[in-house]
């Protein structure tokens, strides 16, 4: 009797046929594809091409790109791919090709980039927007503690935070949109002793990280999404992990925005590299808070982005799909050019010395 | 309340005082019921024969007809009935309670009275369903819906192939309000849309309202769809018994008190639910079971020819039960020693989910030209889901016990009391109003889980974790008024202006919304008739679905304080003709903007959880227009009609995030929809139906190409992505099929009852029709087979190709 139940079960499932549909594209159907997103307030600036197909994408060697600024042409040269012997990943091929070029951008600049291969030719055509205005620009350290309601049972500790606020002003006469990020800035000198004891110093290397915020549950700053701090079912939902906003919330013209980072973040016990031989390092760290003004296109992209870090980056059936905007014509992709204003804070200034054990975080 | 009673009154006054003529007036009025059954008629015509005026009998049997005093000719009549006459000589206001007898098939019926639906009536769009078409049409497993004869209707499409969910002119499934005796039902389906929760049996009257909606309806924006069960025979008992490929039936009515009071009662349950014991039995130590059953009730009471009560109860469930123990009981040799081990491992899975819909009303007729209906009602949908595992394990007498259960569990119950007038000051007016209040209590998902954790009678774990707001609900208080006036001016033009004026009071915030309703009808000579019309709805409820079909988990919830009540307006405007005997054709086009409807925005997980909804949707704007075509023939031996439907059906969120804020078709926009439906009686034992269905495909979402994308969230890293140029931009492969259902009735011995076999089989031609598609890389290969690759590739999964059923029924 169980066997005829299981035999009739089965019956019903396969009873059900599946069949592929006629859907056909062409698999040589190349778009080119742009992709920068480019800091008005630095020099250096990287482009990236690729080639866009029905199936797959490709590596774009060989193109010619130019940046235009106010009719100035600025020709970008292809980056040699570099092969890191630590990249577990070296063997497979790189399906994007960076381009590099420099320049300085300032607002209201007429910017172009155009990029051709063949008989392929894309570009975007850009206004470089005003630089916004941040002002008091607060941290401040605290200790919370956290009571977490988990499956076995409640779950209490105390954690430190620095808490960060910025008062973001409005972009009089218009829709304005911005992000804005925490970065951990470290300039690093390195020592080493020669044979007569003396000390042999490096130059200072700036390196810079971005730090993930650990929460927030600020509306401008959620912007719609579901808040950090919200319910288990609301950790389903996605966040704004790319910080972008619109101004819709600002009230009188100004914005605040509040987030928080785990103190271990911005705290010395981190691991850097320690170059054989060294003696000894010093670090001096900065906490950096960055405002971009963005575009209307770069905001809905990032927002995009948003789902996609959470869901996936391809079509599924119980996620509406995303449809990424474009700002390329004769192509696919996304150029942004922001100006950026930072308030920098310094954190520590600390020496390491060989043997001390730090932890990545 | 009691202002708009008094002003509704003055306003009925004046009416009556303007249509006053210097010869006296006498008003007849009654009921009209089947002869055999004493159960009253919807929209039977009463026609005085001389002057030609008439009148329809309402939603309880009740007609009403101002005439001068004198001699007259009245005319009584319904379709499938035969015509009575009656020479009368009114010198006051009489009733006159007419039994008409059952015809043997069905013949048109001589009105020429203002009707609620049908090409007759001054309303755009508006449409009995032939009952006996909803008992024959042959549908999936030989199961009679009336759902999914109403997905045959123009205007009308359904959702995802083969289910029964109603997409009415470009609007969603969660836009029609059904109600079922005037009380709403939010959960229509049963196994997730393949049946509906209507048991035909159960059921007398289906009207179908798309267009230039009566002002008497409101609370949706896309369309009504009004059903009326059966009294309940008052003269003699009787009753049949079914059994489907599926299901098995029930249905008894009879009188309790011969004349005065009736029951009727209507039970389906699917094989599965009777024979549980069965089941459990033959798969031993596991046990699952799905299963769904309908019951109705109904008590009438006629106290007196001015009042009467009804009292109707619908439970409705479907059920899915899992159930799983494993007991072990050894000995384990452990190097020298030897040990007794127990162990009990059980899992309980349980989901159910109905509606329960309890209603009360009184009939009261306070003169010849005032009826009155006052209905209190409770309407409850409720979603119920525990998943329990638990482990005990006994070594060495040590005593190890674990147990988990998660529940979750969403509904929305409804208090309500409506009072409802028909007022006729003359044969030119029939004026309605009325008042209704609505007490909504939505309850969107609580989920908790439990854990416990038992060592040797020391508690490890004891604690219940709720995953949402244990106490979390959203009230809210849904008021209405509505008053129209069907007006007759002169011979030709009969003009129905009314308006609803509602009220949604939720969160601390509320809504008005003031809904002018008109709709026009010019009747020409020979049958001929043109009508246009114009009415505008509101919304204030949605249900969060997560599929294209329904879910036990899609969740009803309220308008907030940030999502406004849905609106839409819809211009109409037709041709009719019904000069043929027997034959009715219509050509009617409609124009329809609906304002604030939702759709979940790119990106977003269509998960049916409410917690941050309103973060996940955007309200816009949709925009549908369509012509429609419908042919019916009406009686005769052979009855049925076509329906062609040419629909377009578009939304856009100006915002931008949907679709990057530029329009796009809706999920449903199908352009053409055909359908056929032919009903032949042979004789008394022998009776056909054919059903044919063309749908243009909807429509559903692809990635066009592989795209690289720029993330600068955690660093500026490249990645790859699939890219869609736009929502539902790929047309799904069109529909159809064909059902043939053959049946064939004899007599019982000794004359008791009769037999009804019926042999139906759906999708006669095999149609790999689509029911469900979805993209993935499939592998490629060569001609000689070699595989050379992956791609992407779009699947359709076909769940319901050819399915013959048989089914039987004893009347009696």
């Amino acid at each position: 009797m169980k066997k005829l139940f299981i035999i009739l079960a089965a019956a019903l499932v396969f009873a059900s046929c599946e069949n592929v549909i006629k859907y056909e594209y062409d698999k040589n159907d190349a778009e080119m594809t742009i992709l920068s997103v480019l800091d008005a307030s630095k020099t250096d600036h990287f482009v990236i091409l690729s080639m866009s197909y029905p199936d797959r994408v490709e590596a774009l060697k060989g193109a010619s790109v130019v940046c235009t600024i106010n009719g100035v042409e600025h020709r970008a040269t292809e980056v040699p791919e570099e092969e890191d012997p630590d990249d577990y990943w070296r063997y497979r091929t790189k399906n994007y090709t960076e381009y590099a070029f420099s320049s300085e951008f300032k607002p209201g600049d007429q910017v172009r980039i155009e990029a051709v291969k063949g008989d392929k030719k894309a570009w975007c055509d850009i206004v470089v927007p005003q630089k916004g205005v941040m002002s008091q620009v607060d941290t401040q350290t605290v200790v919370r503690t956290i009571d977490r309601q988990q499956f076995y049972g409640s779950d209490t500790y105390e954690d430190a935070y620095l808490d960060v606020s910025a008062k973001i002003s409005d972009i009089v006469g218009e829709d304005s949109f911005f992000t804005l990020n925490a970065f951990l800035v470290s300039d690093m000198t390195y020592y080493w002793t020669d044979e007569e004891g003396r000390d042999i110093r490096s130059e200072t290397i700036r390196s810079e990280s971005n730090i993930s915020y650990e929460t927030f549950n600020d509306r401008i700053l959620e912007d719609g999404y579901a808040s950090q701090t919200g319910t288990l079912l609301e950790e389903l939902l996605p966040t704004n992990v790319n910080h972008g906003f619109s101004d819709k919330l600002f009230k009188d013209g100004v914005g605040e925005v509040k987030f928080s980072l785990d103190s271990w973040s911005v705290s010395p016990q981190r691991y850097y590299s320690f170059p054989e031989g060294a003696s000894r390092f010093e670090v001096t760290a900065y906490l950096d808070v960055r405002l971009a003004v963005i575009s209307h296109d770069y905001y809905n992209y990032l927002r995009a982005l948003n789902n996609m870090e959470t869901y996936g980056y391809d079509v599924s059936p119980i996620v509406e799909p995303t449809m990424l905007p474009s700002n390329v014509e004769g192509g696919f992709g996304m150029v942004s050019i922001a100006p950026v204003t930072t308030v920098s804070f310094k954190l520590y200034e600390e020496t390491f010395t060989p043997g001390e054990y730090y932890y990545y975080y | 309340m009691k202002r708009f009673l008094i002003i509704a009154a003055l306003a009925a006054a004046f009416v009556s005082a303007f249509d006053a003529s210097a010869q006296r007036k006498v008003t007849v009025s009654g009921h009209i019921t089947d002869l055999s059954s004493g159960e009253t008629l919807i929209g039977a015509g009463l026609v005085e024969k001389g002057t030609r005026t008439g009148a329809v009998t309402n939603n309880f049997g009740f007609y009403t007809l101002t005439l001068p005093s004198g001699a007259h000719e009245l005319q009584y009549s319904y379709v499938g009935y035969e015509d009575q006459v009656f020479k009368v000589e009114l010198t006051r206001d009489t009733v006159i309670n007419v039994a008409l007898k059952s015809g043997a098939t069905l013949e048109s019926a001589t009105v020429v009275a203002r009707k609620d639906a049908g090409i007759q009536s001054t309303y755009l769009g508006a449409i009995d369903i032939p009952l006996q078409q909803i008992q024959n049409t042959p549908m999936l497993f030989g199961e009679a819906d009336v759902l999914k004869v109403l997905q045959m209707m123009p205007g009308v499409q359904g959702g995802t192939e083969g289910f029964a969910g109603l997409y009415v002119r470009g609007g969603g499934p969660d836009e029609n309000l059904i109600l079922l005796d005037g009380v709403p039902i939010y959960n229509v389906d049963h196994m997730m849309g393949l049946f509906s929760v209507f048991q035909p049996e159960a059921v007398k009257k289906v009207t179908l309202y798309k267009g230039s909606f009566p002002a008497r309806y409101g609370g949706r924006v896309s369309s009504i769809i009004d059903i009326r069960t059966n009294d309940g025979n008052m003269k003699e008992t009787h009753g049949s018994v079914g059994v489907g490929l599926i299901s098995d039936k029930l249905h008894v009515e009879g009188p309790i008190i011969k004349d005065k009071l009736s029951y009727s009662v209507s039970a389906r349950g699917m094989h599965t639910l009777l024979y549980s014991p069965l089941i459990r039995t033959a798969l031993e130590d596991i046990y699952a079971n799905y299963y769904f059953y309908d019951l109705n009730g109904k008590l009438t009471w006629r106290l007196s020819d001015k009042d009467r009560f009804y009292l109707g109860v619908y439970q409705g469930e479907d059920k899915f039960i899992l159930e799983q123990d494993d007991k072990s009981d050894r000995t384990i040799i452990d190097g020298d020693v030897e040990r007794s081990y127990k162990s009990r491992y059980r899992t309980d899975i349980g989901i159910h989910w109905g509606n329960t819909v309890a209603s009360l009303r009184w009939n009261h007729i306070f003169s010849s030209k005032l009826f009155s209906n006052a209905t209190v009602s409770y309407n409850r949908y409720q979603m119920v889901m525990n998943a329990g595992s638990g482990e005990t394990i006994v070594d060495q007498g040590i005593t190890t016990s674990n147990k988990y259960e998660l529940k979750y569990n969403s509904g929305i119950r409804d208090y309500s009391a409506k009072l409802d007038f028909d007022y006729t000051p003359s044969p030119r007016h029939l004026i309605k109003f009325g008042a209704e209040y609505i007490h909504h209590t939505f309850i969107p998902e609580r989920m908790s889980a439990f854990n416990q954790e038992i060592e040797n009678k020391l508690i490890h774990i004891d604690t219940t974790f709720n995953f949402t707001d244990p106490k979390k609900l959203y009230k809210g208080h849904d008021v209405s008024v509505y008053v129209e006036d069907d007006l007759s001016i002169g011979e030709h033009l009969t003009f129905n202006p009314g308006v609803h004026l509602s009220m949604f009071n939720t969160e601390g915030r509320t809504y008005w919304s003031l809904q002018p309703r008109v709709s026009a009808k010019y009747a020409f000579d020979m049958g001929l008739s043109f009508k246009a019309g114009y009415a505008r709805m509101a919304q204030y409820v949605h249900l969060l679905s997560s599929a294209q079909i329904s879910l036990p988990v899609d969740l009803w919830v309220p308008i907030t304080k940030d999502i406004k009540p849905v609106t839409s307006d819809q211009f109409s405007a037709g041709i009719y003709f019904d000069g043929l005997k027997g034959w009715e054709f219509s050509l009617e086009g409609y124009w329809k903007k609906m304002d604030n409807i939702l759709e979940y925005k790119d990106g977003t997980l269509m998960l049916g959880t409410s917690d941050g909804w309103e973060n996940r949707v955007e309200m816009g704007q949709g925009m549908s227009r369509g012509l429609e075509l419908f042919i019916q023939k009406t009686s005769g031996k052979t009855t049925g009609w076509l329906a062609y439907t040419l629909a377009k059906s578009d939304r856009i969120f100006p915002d931008g995030s949907i679709n990057n804020g530029k329009p796009f078709p809706y999920k449903y926009d199908r352009r053409h929809s055909i359908d056929l439906s032919i009903d032949h009686k042979f004789n008394r034992h022998w009776n056909v139906n054919a059903v044919w269905s063309f749908a243009t495909g909807g429509t559903t979402t692809v990635p066009k190409r592989q795209i690289s994308v720029i993330n600068t969230s955690n660093g500026v890293y490249v990645n790859e992505a699939q890219y869609v140029d736009q929502r539902n931009n790929f047309r799904i492969p069109p529909s159809h099929r064909l059902n043939l259902g053959v049946s064939f009735t004899h007599n019982a011995r000794k004359n008791r009852g009769e037999w009804v076999w019926n042999l139906s089989v759906y999708n006669v031609y095999n149609q790999m029709n689509p029911n469900f598609v979805f993209t993935d890389y499939g592998s490629d290969y060569d001609e000689k087979g070699n595989y050379i690759g992956t791609s992407l590739k779009l699947y359709k999964y076909t769940i319901l190709p050819i399915l013959p059923s048989l089914s039987v029924t004893r009347n009696f």
